[in-house]
């Protein structure tokens, strides 16, 4: 028998994690439910006591965030909403992914998440895109950060970014969560950038919108990212491109169908003309967003063409290697693509 | 109803209102801007956001401009499969005037068609719901709302309705 604390911890965690997920199964069927809504706060309680106890700091910070949410629900100042469920089920699965294997990329991503949803949120409204494709066709589009200037071109187009721009893709370990963001204004005056961009299809200095109000944003975490998508492996995305904030659930059909539920939100506290502005920019992204609406098209395009054209047939296009490491550094490389299809072959016992 | 409507003034409204449908089923979508107003708006919005009082639209073009800048990106900029609608306008009614604006009502039925299968579909249902006003003796949008009647989007909506 094992003495060691933290495989203790680890025991006792699991445990924890498997009534919270019954409890928050039980409490979409019976929502108004107050053992539940106890159970729930009491194992998160826990988690955050005894993970604080050995050593595990983020995993506490962010059991406490989630404990918060639902000791509000215990106080009548809010409900357990099927939006509110579905959100606690994601991070019922991504606590239980962070203590069954933790790593070092982790603290980066929960700054992403901190960085966005610091304060008190409101729901602005609902969206939903049914594609035809598998769920994991959807994955491998974040972690192609070259995709953006290839595919949305809505920003090329437009002025709104360019391929120099500094931005950062942030990966954990295993190819699991992702990290993206692009900041503004920091175009670099590279002396090949203009041969360059001359040749991406995207690029066309003559061509400005006539009512440039949809590109102004406000900066308002301060720090020039203009543009965050954060992936949470396996079922969670939360996005702010200019002012729109989102959070989207990837939920599988079937083998070939998927819905992405878009949830928009905005701060509980801020102005009107805040909510407004996000509001208004709920055009660049979701079903018929300017700049997005083309990833779940694209995820189809792809799964038609790897398909194959018989029973059992499949198609796959090779770029940088087989293996988890080629491919380079830079952001021309499907290097987090491989590494997320073979975490997900590794869990499956493919 | 406080301001009786001609009868050449409704028929007016109702080509107004055909001639949106049949200029996006034609492809001849730049058509479709002159038919605001210039501060015209556009917006496509689902009855399940709508019910619950939340104000989030998929669309929210709040100018002809802005709704040309839209046009012109789904012409240059944005990717997806060939594809063109069919819609069936039925049930326009012209409820009267409020606030300078001839309100109107009307429901639709879109079909999809995809140029790579062949496939048709019943894409979207729902509820135009306009405010018009007579600028030189011409009916135009001040402002069209979409009120789609499913919460879900099959795929992406690039082309308006």
């Amino acid at each position: 028998m094992s003495a060691d604390p933290v495989e203790i911890f680890r025991q006792e965690a699991a445990d924890l994690l498997e009534a919270l997920e019954q409890a928050l199964l039980d409490l979409e069927r019976r929502p108004g439910d107050r053992d539940l809504v106890n159970t729930a706060f009491r194992a998160l309680h826990t988690i955050k006591g005894s993970g604080a106890m050995f050593g595990f700091d983020d995993l506490a910070g962010f059991a406490h965030e989630f404990e918060t949410v639902f000791d509000r629900v215990r106080r009548g100042e809010s409900h357990a909403s099927p939006a509110l469920i579905a959100v606690a089920l994601n991070a019922q699965s991504f606590l239980r992914t962070q203590i069954e294997t933790p790593d070092e990329a982790s603290p980066a991503i929960g700054d992403g998440i901190r960085r966005v949803l610091r304060r008190p949120l409101k729901v602005l409204g609902y969206d939903t895109q049914r594609f035809a494709a598998n769920w994991k066709n959807y994955h491998e589009n974040p972690r192609d950060s070259f995709h953006a200037n290839i595919l949305h071109t809505f920003y090329g187009t437009f002025g709104l970014s360019r391929q120099a721009q500094e931005s950062a893709m942030i990966l954990d370990d295993h190819g699991r969560h992702v990290y993206f963001y692009t900041k503004v204004g920091t175009d670099r005056a590279s002396a090949d950038y203009a041969e360059t961009a001359a040749t991406l299809r995207s690029h066309n200095p003559d061509f400005r919108l006539e009512d440039t109000r949809l590109l102004k944003w406000v900066d308002e975490f301060g720090d020039g990212v203009n543009m965050q998508i954060l992936t949470l492996y396996p079922s969670f995305v939360l996005h702010q491109v200019c002012n729109s904030i989102a959070v989207r659930q990837l939920v599988p059909r079937s083998p070939t169908s998927s819905d992405l539920h878009w949830t928009y939100l905005g701060f509980a506290d801020e102005p009107a003309g805040m909510t407004d502005t996000r509001l208004f920019q709920t055009n660049l992204v979701g079903s018929a967003g300017l700049v997005s609406m083309e990833d779940t098209a694209v995820c189809e395009m792809v799964r038609r063409g790897t398909a194959g054209s018989g029973e059992g047939e499949a198609s796959f296009m090779e770029m940088g290697g087989k293996d988890l490491t080629s491919g380079g550094s830079t952001k021309l490389s499907e290097k987090a693509l491989r590494n997320f299809w073979n975490t997900y072959r590794v869990q499956m016992g493919l | 109803m406080t301001v009786s409507i001609t009868e050449g003034g409704r028929r007016a409204i109702e080509d107004l209102v055909f001639e949106w449908a049949r200029a996006i089923d034609e492809g001849r979508l730049e058509d479709l801007a002159p038919l605001l107003t210039g501060a015209g708006q556009y917006r496509i919005a689902s009855r399940f956001n709508a019910d619950r009082g939340l104000p989030l639209a998929i669309v929210d073009c709040r100018s002809q401009a802005q709704f040309r800048d839209r046009i012109r990106s789904i012409r240059v900029a944005n990717v997806y499969a060939a594809q063109h609608y069919r819609h069936l306008v039925s049930g326009i009614q012209v409820l009267g005037e409020r606030e300078g604006a001839i309100e109107v009502r009307s429901s639709y039925m879109v079909a999809r068609i995809m140029e790579h299968d062949g496939s048709t579909t019943l894409f979207s249902t729902g509820q135009y719901r306009d405010r018009v006003v007579f600028e030189d003796g011409r009916p135009r949008f001040l402002s069209r709302e979409v009120i789609y009647d499913s919460r879900a989007i099959d795929t992406l909506l690039a082309i308006p309705i």
